[in-house]
Formats: C-alpha cells, sequence, structure tokens
C-alpha cells in the first residue's frame, strides 16, 4: 500500500466512510462483515480481505476517523454468536469524507477543464464515476 | 446442508484462524485478542449470510480462504508495526523475548537431536535383535530406551515456556547418556562407528567433548530459564500502557 500522505485518505478509506455512513443511517452503527457486504454490493466486487478490510478499520479508529465499541454480551448471547465490535463515522471521519469528494470533484473538474488532447481522454474515463460518491487520495 | 454446519465450512474457519492466532503471537496482548475476536465475528458473519443467500458450503469456505490469503499482506504488515510499536515502548523486553525464542529454538533442535540419534540406536537394536545378531533385553538396550522416553518427555517439557527450565534439566541425563551408550551400542553394530573408533585418532576426545558440549548447553539453558522470584505487586514497575491497535 502507498504511503499516506499528511491529511489525505486512502481510497478504501473513503469506500469505508461512504458506506459506513450508509450503514450507520439505518442500523445506528456497523461491523465488519457488514462493511465488507457494503462494499462488495456496492462496488460489485469481491469481499475485501479480512486484513486490508480490519487494518484500514483500526488505522482509522486510531486517527478518530471511526469509533468503535464492543457490543454487549447479552444480545450476542442470545443469538448464539460472538460480539461484534461495532463502529460508527465520527463528526472528523465525515468531514473528512466531505473534502475528499471535493478534492475529487476539483481533480475530476481541472482534467475535464484541460484543452489537450490526453485530458479528453481523462474525461472519458473519468466521468462515469461522478455520477457515483466520487473518491479523492487529497483531502 | 447448512453452511455454519458443514466440514468444509469449519476446516476454513480452523484454518484462518490458526493463521490469525500465529500472525498475532508476539505482539500486546489486548491488541492481539481484539483482532482474534473480531475475526471469529466476521466468519461467523460470513457463514451467516452465505445462508441467507444460498451459497454451497464449499464455495463460502473457498470464499473465506481467499479473503483470508488476499489479506496476508496486511496482516503481515499490521505484524511487523505491532512489534515495531512493541519494541520501541520497550527496547529490552523486547530483545529479551527475541534472544529468548532464539535460545528456545536451538535447545529444541539439540534435544530433538540427541532424541532422534537415541530412536536410530533404538532402531538398530532392534533390527539386529530381529536377525538375531544380538539377545534381547540387554541392559544397555533398556537403558537406552529408559534416555530415550525421558528425552521425549523432556523435549515435551520445553515445548512449553512455563516448563521449559524443567525440559532443559531433564535432558541433561539424556543428552549424556544416549550419545555415550548410543556410541557404545553402535561399536557392535555398526561398522562405520566401529572404524570410527579404531582409525580416527581423537576419537576418545571427540566424543568425550560432544556430550560435555551437549551437557553444557542443557545446564545454561536451565540457568536461562531459572524460574523468577515471585515480586509483590506493589513492588513491580509499571508497565508501558498498551498501544494502539493500528498500522
Amino acid at each position: 500500500m502507498p504511503r499516506r500522505r499528511p491529511g489525505s485518505l486512502f481510497p478504501l478509506e473513503v469506500d469505508i466512510l461512504d458506506s459506513g455512513l450508509t450503514l450507520q443511517a439505518s442500523d445506528g452503527s456497523f461491523y465488519g462483515f457488514a462493511l465488507a457486504k457494503q462494499l462488495a454490493e456496492r462496488d460489485g466486487t469481491a469481499l475485501t480481505a479480512h486484513g486490508t478490510l480490519y487494518k484500514a478499520l483500526s488505522r482509522m479508529t486510531d486517527s478518530g476517523l471511526l469509533e468503535s465499541t464492543w457490543e454487549d454480551a447479552a444480545p450476542a448471547a442470545v443469538d448464539g454468536r460472538p460480539r461484534r465490535r461495532l463502529y460508527t463515522v465520527t463528526a472528523e471521519g465525515s468531514l473528512a469524507l466531505s473534502r475528499a469528494r471535493v478534492a475529487e470533484l476539483a481533480t475530476a473538474t481541472s482534467i475535464a477543464a484541460a484543452p489537450s488532447s490526453t485530458s479528453v481522454s481523462a474525461v472519458t474515463t473519468v466521468s462515469p464515476t461522478l455520477s457515483t460518491p466520487p473518491r479523492a487520495t487529497l483531502v | 446442508m447448512s453452511v455454519l454446519k458443514s466440514m468444509p465450512y469449519h476446516h476454513a474457519v480452523r484454518r484462518v484462524s490458526g493463521w490469525c492466532a500465529w500472525y498475532t503471537s508476539g505482539i500486546d496482548a489486548q491488541v492481539a485478542g481484539r483482532r482474534r475476536d473480531e475475526i471469529a465475528s466476521d466468519l461467523y458473519e460470513h457463514g451467516v449470510w452465505a445462508d441467507d443467500a444460498g451459497e454451497s458450503p464449499r464455495a463460502t469456505a473457498r470464499e473465506i480462504l481467499g479473503r483470508a490469503i488476499r489479506g496476508v499482506p496486511a496482516d503481515l504488515g499490521w505484524r511487523h508495526a505491532q512489534r515495531r510499536q512493541l519494541a520501541l515502548a520497550d527496547p529490552f523486553g523486547f530483545r529479551m523475548r527475541q534472544a529468548n525464542g532464539v535460545v528456545a529454538t536451538l535447545v529444541i533442535l539439540l534435544a530433538a537431536v540427541v532424541t532422534g540419534f537415541g530412536l536410530y540406536v533404538l532402531t538398530r537394536v532392534a533390527s539386529s535383535v530381529v536377525a538375531g545378531e544380538i539377545r534381547a533385553g540387554s541392559a544397555t538396550a533398556l537403558t537406552l530406551i529408559a534416555l530415550t522416553a525421558l528425552a521425549l518427555g523432556g523435549i515435551a517439557l520445553l515445548a512449553s515456556p512455563r516448563t521449559r527450565f524443567g525440559g532443559a534439566l531433564v535432558m541433561i541425563a539424556p543428552g549424556i547418556g544416549l550419545v555415550h551408550l548410543g556410541l557404545y551400542q553402535l561399536y557392535s553394530l555398526s561398522a562405520t562407528v566401529g572404524t570410527l573408533m579404531f582409525g580416527m585418532p581423537g576419537w576418545s576426545l571427540a566424543s568425550r567433548g560432544l556430550i560435555a558440549g551437549i551437557t553444557v548447553c542443557f545446564v545454561a539453558a536451565a540457568i536461562w530459564w531459572w524460574p523468577e522470584k515471585r515480586v509483590h505487586a506493589s513492588r513491580t514497575p509499571a508497565l508501558p500502557q498498551p498501544i494502539g491497535d493500528s498500522a
């Protein structure tokens, strides 16, 4: 994985914040597998690898983009399953996502505005992603 | 058939849990426990989801193993970062643990070689008894059996950090006896050993040096792992705070 520039988000982190907010809106919080499922359904890809997902989640929790708590033992015991680690996107996480989207949009716009033939082909590549929440690596 | 109750799913879960247990070993216990619990939850939820989606147990097992394999570089990176943070927080303790690991590996290896030699000699004795070359139940052969059994017990004790001290002490006797009696027994069974005994200058010195070296190794290991006296909790210096589990 490339080294992170200060104040920037990795593409996976943008995806996690975006999908996390969606899950959070309906369930109040989200857990690892629910997030992996949401990411796979949204992008039509395979489920995110364990190592990649949980490494990113713990990194984001430590940097304050997410908060985590362990589910109470009682509901898990009633369902007969292991306890879930529940995550919520913090205000800082929401802000970081907004900044990432703005930066992505600005990058896409600057590419579209460039007159060269190279830029025209770049716009063709970039424009379909504008219909979905834009992703950025720089906040 | 339910995925959660299927063998392929359980095999996959066992393999992933085993991998997780390995890469979370030797790091902060709290951080390791959190990661293991989170993976256990993920594996269970994956099984439930596969059941609901009507996936076959084999396909689910493949998917779980695929997720684990694709995550190996991230897992290793996370482990490396955790160990580095641990080393920064407690450099002396980290180096001591590293040295302890190296000592344990070398001593267990030596114990395995000594035990293997004992088993080899016993095999030669058994084959010679079967061939009618020597009589069964000689005092040397019985002592070799006892010492080999003791060596196997020593290896079992060496395997656990709590009993390593005892294991090193137990291995002293087989270290001396198996080499000495094993060579003595092979003298009558092996043409090579017989030739070496008579033909190699300094054979006696070499074999005695080997026995002395093995003994010193096991005695030194026992001293290295000598149980520390229990320190009262109030006198124990404060340990560094657990570090975060990020990488």
